[in-house]
């Protein structure tokens, strides 16, 4: 078997597929390493740091992870954009796998945020589910990011799978950006926002106790689920990508003899 | 303050369920792919 040597982080990420050594680098191994220690470190400070809010009680802890998982989907979905603007500009697919990764990893980090929501409306709203404009949005964005990948499944020739799916992942951003405003511009919705005053029917709403540790836990997490999950995971499946990209080449020779 | 306990628990769950969910399928894919490319350099050596 052919083994490169040590490449840098762009070329073993998201350049030459043939190129690619089957191992892990050491680069993006340290990095998983950092990854898990910080999600430990993460769920220590969320469950054993921080004070329970007085007035939800132990549910609350949920937070940490609840919102910093979906600023960590929209990281990963303006990767998709960003991705898909570059590809277009210069028709490199490695831009392409990088738009990909960010949707595969933007969906696992909103379903983290939509299903550990759910899971706090109950104790806290009385029910698992309520069409909210917030909630109803992000049902909606998470389709339409699943709609992206039966998109490009659809799509047999390479180049305009890539063009449609560039075009697709921009537009898709402004779903992410909406269900980030919906909450102060719709005077109707009963989800508290964490930044800036919470609309009047809000309800489970807490104050952020920088003394009890709320703070600093929200702090870590936010490092942990909004950075180095999506940034780790999405080297993860570029690299998969490319490694799919160089059987693909081996597959054309082959069919060449 | 409520006892709410079980649905921390239960919200703790569900981040494992999903996040597994998504590496079990990552590290399948790739075990696959690195299994096929793997036969192909040696059918190519042949």
């Amino acid at each position: 078997m052919n083994i490169a040597p040590d490449l840098s982080f762009s070329e073993v990420a998201l350049e030459q597929p043939a190129r690619l050594r089957i191992g892990v680098p050491r680069l993006l191994a340290a990095l998983t390493a950092l990854t898990l220690i910080g999600v430990g470190f993460g769920l220590y400070m969320a469950l054993g740091f921080a004070k329970a809010d007085a007035k939800q009680g132990e549910i609350q802890r949920i937070f940490y992870i609840h919102m910093p998982a979906f600023i960590g989907a929209f990281m990963a979905f303006a990767a998709t954009t960003f991705g898909g603007f570059m590809y277009l500009r210069t028709r490199k697919a490695k831009w392409d796998a990088l738009a990909l990764a960010g949707v595969e990893v933007g969906l696992a980090l909103a379903a983290v945020n939509l299903v550990t929501g759910m899971i706090w409306a109950k104790p806290i709203w009385n029910a698992w589910w309520t069409w909210d404009p917030r909630l109803t949005l992000e049902a909606i964005m998470m389709l339409t990011y699943a709609a992206y990948l039966v998109l490009r499944a659809s799509i047999s020739h390479a180049e305009t799978r890539r063009r449609f799916a560039s075009v697709y992942g921009m537009l898709a951003i402004l779903l992410v950006i909406m269900v980030i405003m919906i909450s102060r511009i719709k005077p109707d919705t009963i989800h508290p926002t964490v930044f800036g005053p919470s609309a009047q029917q809000a309800r489970g709403t807490f104050e952020l106790d920088a003394s009890a540790g709320m703070s600093a836990a929200l702090g870590v997490n936010m490092l942990v689920w909004a950075i180095l999950v999506p940034a780790t995971l999405i080297w993860h499946r570029i690299r998969l990508n490319n490694l799919i990209e160089r059987l693909n080449a081996l597959k054309a020779r082959l069919a060449d003899r | 303050m409520p006892q709410n306990a079980e649905y921390l628990m239960l919200g703790l769950a569900a981040i494992a369920a999903i996040m597994s969910a998504y590496l079990i399928s990552l590290a399948v894919r790739f075990a696959n792919v690195r299994r096929a490319i793997v036969r192909a350099e040696q059918a190519l050596e042949r």
